[in-house]
């Protein structure tokens, strides 16, 4: 009928928008199916983790949480530590995730305390805050180690005898999940472990979906004021669903960084935060709503984009500089696409609302 | 009562987990040399850990690093009298123990050095 | 006791935190080997040089149309205006008023784009207005890579295309402003002057039909609607008003600066700019020219002041890291205060 397929047309209208740019650019890019498919794998392995730690907090009604920016500063300051002190494989990993557990719950706990205090305006928040941390962050990284941390590594270290270089190399942990178990495809190589521990989050996120507590985080998502006269303790479950976003980011960022081998200790989490939220924005989620496809398919299809677009800036223009550029407008201007494209959408449903209503009012209106 | 037990309990077991994941993680660096008292093989090969064949020249020293505290190491060379030698023997590495291996005297007892972790150079 | 505590409670905890804690670090200055009066005359520099960037965002507030998270958009028309300035090699007084009247025009085209974009998303204002400012700062990349300009000063040396990505207008406009002032280098009077100028301009705007219906708009939009007011047109009208005063806002702070920053420069500065007018006392649908004055000189103090205090007493250069984590904490603690009006996300 062609009012379900108008309002598949309608729920789907970001990712649809971003396919039909992509079918266009590939071709102009010139790269190969090929090529792109294992691209895909292996992006895919890296940043799914993280994308999906999205989900809870928009199903807690908190918006996009900008903030997974602490949870990958938590995931980064294990790695730091696993790096001085040389431990190595699959220990190294579980290591800095141990370590950075605490560090993420205090994160997530601030940063939910943070954004209670700032309701209604949660994202913009997260935003800011997402800064805020990283200057602590800085404050820990660039003068606290080597000073008042003490670190053994001095491969690490700056030359001035302090602070963390900019750039480390993770060689002891280096491919350690993706490589461990290995399938092959094809011509394709699938990294299964790490798409296993995938997996095993997406079961996670389903059933907890299902327990009391995942619930409670719909009804305060729906509707705060009906959450609380229900008896539900909202202050503490919206700090709760941070937390959880927090410490599953933080996995999430030492999965990416254990497959790119290296870490940029100032910069590898900024754009993690903008990029994951793009890819769940392009996959059809909402500030109001996410679900796993639109985590998985909105990484397939930024990631293209993110891959084809400096290519295809390249060939219509001839500049590699130009094509850099050209993927920033549009990993942005992308975002801007979606979220204008949600509001619009909010609009619609609004509308068809108070059409209804009002077709009830008169309906009963009439005697 | 019982919700402090278990948390209790959770951040102990996390902390043994810790400990546990670090000393079986931990890369130490481990020196190798080929310097013979008597003799001393022009080129000698050691396997680590079951990892891949490295050659050591004569009066050559090498730093490996090894994840763990269990090692293994298998020296091959051919020894004076041009006899193809294969000698497998296993140590262990400890925390803040410098360990140094001379390949050429792999089969006396003095193959094997351990001193104490100096503070490294600046 | 009780008129002192009712006070500050019109006043906001907040504004006499800051107050006091800006108090504070003057104080300390001496004592660490700061000159006193030169961190008050750098506090006063570089409130001239903000100021206009910060009164930019009063008419979108007021409007309804959230805090100006696409400030950048203004600034790219002002720096456009600043280029073609140079290019032409207007210098002094001429360079400065040429920029100004040269970005103008951008400042209103993009303004209008700007609001069309603003008008369909009602409620979610602030969010959109950060990435189309975003993106904006990434495509005039692009510009400033091929658009053909042709000054010696501006490209890259040994036949490069493109601008270059810091610009020395040394030798054209710089301090145009203050020139005619005594004490140029200590007190920008003529900056001061200036901001004063466009502040009472729209403190006089906002007296008027025109501007009681841009409040109208913003505080009650069915009341503005039942009087016949077209709400979308003074959105519009609000937007252009904002993109324009930032354009001017920034050719200001270049001329103090003596620098034109191309490409990624102007990526965070609605940031500093919010910061500065949620200081001030603002809320995100009310902001008065007060707001901006005591939010500019108090955020832009602080800014100064404290890593230069703290630098000094652990004798490390931790400046840059200090000015994250300050800008952002007060951008923080302004978000997080009870009472502003509940606004889209």
């Amino acid at each position: 009928m062609a009012n379900k397929g108008k309002k598949f047309l309608i729920n789907n209208i970001v990712p649809i928008v971003i396919l039909i740019m992509l079918v266009m650019a590939i071709p102009m890019s010139g790269l190969s199916g090929g090529y792109l498919v294992q691209e895909m794998i292996s992006r895919l392995s890296r940043n799914s983790f993280l994308v999906l730690s999205l989900i809870i907090p928009v199903v807690a009604g908190m918006g996009l949480n900008f903030g997974i920016v602490l949870g990958a500063m938590a995931g980064q300051l294990g790695l730091i530590f696993i790096t001085d002190w040389r431990i190595a494989g699959m220990e190294g990993i579980a290591l800095a995730v141990l370590i950075s557990l605490p560090i993420a719950i205090l994160l997530g706990i601030i940063g939910g305390y943070i954004l209670n205090r700032a309701k209604g305006r949660e994202m913009i928040t997260s935003i800011i805050m997402g800064f805020f941390i990283n200057g602590v962050y800085q404050l820990i990284v660039l003068y606290g180690m080597g000073n008042i941390i003490p670190m053994t590594n001095k491969k690490i270290i700056l030359s001035r005898g302090y602070g963390i270089r900019n750039a480390i190399d993770l060689k002891n942990i280096r491919q350690v999940l993706d490589r461990s178990m290995v399938v092959k495809v094809g011509e394709f190589t699938v990294p299964l472990l790490t798409i296993l521990i995938i997996g095993a989050l997406c079961f996670f996120i389903v059933w907890f979906r299902k327990t009391k507590l995942g619930q409670d985080m719909r009804a305060i998502g729906q509707d705060m004021e009906i959450a609380k006269s229900a008896g539900i303790a909202v202050e503490k479950t919206r700090i709760l669903s941070i937390v959880i976003s927090t410490v599953l980011a933080s996995i999430g960022q030492i999965i990416f960084l254990q497959n790119i081998g290296t870490m940029n200790t100032y910069n590898s989490h900024e754009q993690i935060g903008m990029f994951s939220i793009a890819a769940i924005l392009i996959g059809g989620a909402t500030a109001a709503k996410a679900s796993i496809p639109n985590a998985l398919g909105g990484i397939i299809l930024f990631h293209l984009m993110f891959v084809i677009s400096p290519r295809a800036g390249k060939e219509l223009v001839g500049s590699a500089q130009i094509g850099e550029f050209f993927r920033v407008f549009i990993s942005y201007g992308v975002i801007a696409l979606a979220l204008v494209l949600h509001q619009w959408r909010r609009e619609q449903e609004n509308k068809a609302e108070r059409k209804k209503m009002m077709e009830i009012q008169l309906s009963g209106g009439e005697e | 009562m019982k919700t402090i037990a278990a948390r209790t309990g959770v951040i102990l077991a996390m902390i043994f987990l810790g400990i546990f994941l670090f000393i079986s993680g931990k890369e130490h660096a481990v020196f190798i040399e080929n310097k013979g008292e008597k003799y001393t093989p022009k080129n000698a090969y050691y396997i680590l850990d079951g990892k891949e064949e490295v050659k050591i020249k004569k009066k050559k020293k090498k730093r490996e690093y090894i994840k763990g505290v269990n090692h293994t190491i298998e020296v091959r060379f051919k020894d004076a009298n041009g006899v193809e030698k294969k000698i497998v023997k296993e140590f262990k590495t400890k925390m803040g123990k410098k360990i140094m291996i001379n390949v050429a005297m792999i089969e006396s007892d003095s193959w094997l050095k351990i001193e104490d972790l100096k503070s490294k150079k600046k | 006791m009780e008129k002192i505590k009712s006070y500050i409670e019109t006043m906001g905890w907040p504004r006499v935190i800051i107050a006091l804690f800006l108090l504070s670090m003057y104080i300390m200055a001496p004592f660490v080997g700061l000159n006193l009066g030169t961190s008050i005359s750098d506090t006063l520099i570089r409130f001239g040089m903000n100021a206009i960037l910060v009164l930019s965002l009063m008419p979108m507030i007021y409007s309804g149309t959230g805090l100006n998270f696409g400030l950048p958009l203004g600034v790219e028309a002002g720096l456009i205006g600043a280029v073609i300035s140079v290019e032409m090699g207007l210098t002094g007084v001429f360079g400065f008023w040429g920029a100004i009247v040269m970005a103008i025009p951008f400042a209103i085209i993009f303004g209008w784009g700007y609001s069309q974009i603003l008008n369909r998303v009602k409620g979610g204002e602030m969010m959109i207005a950060t990435y189309v400012g975003f993106s904006s700062v990434a495509i005039m990349c692009i510009m400033w890579l091929i658009l053909p300009f042709k000054s010696q000063d501006m490209i890259w040396a040994y036949g490069g295309s493109g601008l270059r990505t810091t610009i020395s207008i040394e030798n054209y406009w710089q301090g145009a402003l203050n020139k005619i002032f005594p004490m140029a280098d200590k007190i920008p009077f003529g900056e001061i002057i200036f901001f004063g100028f466009l502040a009472f301009l729209m403190w006089g705007f906002f007296k008027t039909k025109s501007g009681l219906a841009m409040k109208a708009v913003g505080a009650n939009p069915k009341f503005a609607l039942a009087t016949g007011v077209n709400i979308d047109k003074v959105r519009t009208k609000s937007v252009i008003m904002s993109t324009m005063l930032a354009a001017i806002g920034i050719i200001v702070y270049q001329q103090s600066f003596g620098f034109i920053q191309l490409y990624l420069a102007p990526f965070y500065m609605a940031f500093p700019a919010i910061a500065a007018i949620l200081i001030g006392g603002a809320s995100v649908n009310k902001a008065t020219v007060v707001n901006v004055m005591i939010g500019t000189f108090l955020f832009q103090g602080i800014l100064t002041m404290t890593p230069s205090v703290i630098n000094n007493l652990v004798k490390t250069d931790m400046s840059e890291t200090l000015r994250i984590i300050i800008s952002n904490g007060m951008i923080l603690y302004a978000l997080t205060r009870k009472g502003g009006k509940k606004n889209g996300k």
